[in-house]
């Protein structure tokens, strides 16, 4: 078998896609799957451009949703994360209810906030919240502790103050491990957003869904799915380019 | 006296480290110590810089005591510890942020230092794109921005090779008359101690205590390499006696 060159294996992703438009696009225009069961990908792009104002109006909302959530969320897990490594008996009391709060099955909750809270986005804002704070937390923590104790030590003979130590160690040291949590929780927030739109909402992609659901218009769901997890993949992609700009220093080359 | 350390004693576990340590530095000298790894010579100097607390004794800095109060020597580790995430200007100006200078006087201030500690050119650069020679003189220029009027040096040019660490003692001995330093080093490098030095601490043992002390003749002929004097050996055969390796 011929090797793969470089430019092939960077490739490969998009062969596999296009892989697996081609069999979608096969089975369903042979009729192997009926088309009243599931549209081909041309009928959920025609779908999508029938749509697009709509689709857009509603993802405008869905993406501010995640966005007061998720800045909420992350806020909230870095203070969580940052209170628990400053004091000792804090950890102690809160990280078992941290984790205890991780078996509620936090989408299930959705239902309640709408009940109290009703329509609008606070519902919506809050679920996010209960689902995006707790990768942060942990994740930010498990960095903070990572620190190199000797770079602390340092930091004491110079006469440091702990907030200096947070300041100029602890942080930097934990921003790999923030990143690849945020990375996580980009997606939970749209997730969540979508589910607590599908309770109960006047406006977003969930609220989408939940219409042409009732309408049958597989064609529209397919194309409303297709966006969401797009909006996912752009959101995920600007969390990299901050890192990067955030992370200058792992894009210089080693001198050994 | 600049450094006066009295009958220090230290275990770890009910194991006796270091035992009765005395020892002084005045201003403007070399100091060494000089021990075989594992003697307990970081132990001590985490005492005397105010890190760890001696089981016993006294370390008193112009007079005044100093056990546990850190931040009063300038005290480079036993590794560079550069940050890798912060360029090198950035790094060495550290503990002049931490003391609350704005950033922009004190990046200024150290600029004009960069060319004096030979790395200049390399300001904007990050540690891991240095060598292990421009690392060290980084790290010691971080060390001299710390401004206490004693140094502690933890084997700074230990991870040098032979050349390099050639150039880096004069180098050295150059900056200290030039910045008037007053320097305690620890070193396992018998020849290091010796061309370095104005006096020389012998620790050995176990637990280990100082078993000599060596005055170096302050009047020696700068013609002539001093390694390569009989003096010289003489000298460096009463260390081996004393460390009995
Ligand atoms: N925090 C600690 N807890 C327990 N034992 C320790 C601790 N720090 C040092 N020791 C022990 O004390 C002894 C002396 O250690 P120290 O680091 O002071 O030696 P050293 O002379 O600096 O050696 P080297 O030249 O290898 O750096 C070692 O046996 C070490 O295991
Ligand atoms: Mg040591």
């Amino acid at each position: 078998m011929k090797r793969l060159t470089n430019t092939n294996i960077k490739l490969l992703p998009f062969y596999v896609v296009c892989l697996v438009l081609l069999v979608w696009y096969v089975v369903t225009a042979t009729g192997l799957i009926p088309k009243f069961l599931m549209p081909g990908p041309i009928d959920v792009v025609q779908a999508f451009i029938e749509d697009f104002g709509l689709l857009m109006t509603n993802m405008w909302t869905t993406v501010v949703e995640a966005f007061w959530g998720l800045l909420l969320g992350v806020i909230l897990g870095l203070l969580i994360a940052i209170a628990m490594d400053g004091i000792n008996w804090l950890y102690r009391a809160i990280y078992p209810l941290l984790v205890l709060s991780q078996t509620i099955p936090t989408y299930a909750i959705a239902p309640i906030l709408i009940l109290w809270f009703g329509y609008g986005i606070l519902p919506k804002v809050l679920l996010i919240i209960v689902t995006t704070f707790f990768p942060v937390a942990v994740e930010t923590l498990t960095g903070l502790r990572s620190a190199d104790h000797d770079l602390i030590r340092l930091m004491h003979t110079m006469g440091a103050k702990r907030l200096q130590i947070l300041r100029y160690v602890k942080l930097p040291a934990s921003l790999n491990h923030f990143f690849a949590s945020l990375r996580i929780s980009v997606s939970y927030s749209i997730i969540g957003a979508v589910i607590a739109e599908w309770v109960g909402g006047d406006s977003g992609l969930g609220v989408y869904m939940t219409r042409v659901m009732k309408t049958y218009a597989y064609d529209k769901m397919f194309a409303v799915i297709v966006l969401i997890s797009l909006v996912s993949l752009i959101l995920i992609g600007l969390v990299d380019v901050l890192q990067k700009l955030m992370m200058p220093w792992t894009r210089r080359r080693a001198n050994k | 006296m600049l450094l006066e350390v009295r009958d220090i004693n230290k275990s770890f576990d009910q194991q006796p480290i270091i035992q009765n340590i005395d020892l002084h530095v005045a201003t403007g000298e070399i100091v060494s110590l000089l021990g075989v790894s594992g003697s307990g010579k970081t132990t001590l100097f985490n005492i005397i810089a105010g890190l760890s607390k001696p089981d016993q004794g006294q370390v008193l800095l112009n007079g005044q005591n100093n056990v546990l109060k850190s931040g009063n020597v300038s005290y480079m580790l036993q590794k560079d510890l550069l940050m890798p995430y912060r360029t090198v200007l950035d790094n060495v100006i550290l503990p002049l942020l931490l003391r609350k200078v704005p950033k922009k006087m004190a990046r200024q201030k150290a600029l004009t230092l960069f060319k004096e500690f030979g790395i200049d050119g390399y300001e904007h650069k990050y540690p891991q794109e240095l060598s292990g020679g421009m690392r060290q003189r980084a790290a010691l220029l971080r060390t001299y921005l710390f401004d206490k009027p004693l140094t502690l040096l933890d084997e700074p040019f230990s991870a040098l090779d032979e050349l390099t660490k050639r150039t880096m003692h004069q180098w050295y001995i150059d900056m200290m008359h030039k910045l008037h330093l007053s320097t305690l080093l620890i070193t396992h490098d018998i020849d290091e101690a010796l061309v370095l030095s104005n006096r020389v601490y012998v620790i050995a043992g176990r637990p280990s205590q100082i078993v000599d002390e060596l005055r170096l003749n302050p009047t020696r002929d700068a013609s002539v390499a001093f390694e390569l004097t009989p003096d010289f050996l003489t000298y460096k055969r009463r260390i081996i006696t004393d460390l009995g390796v």
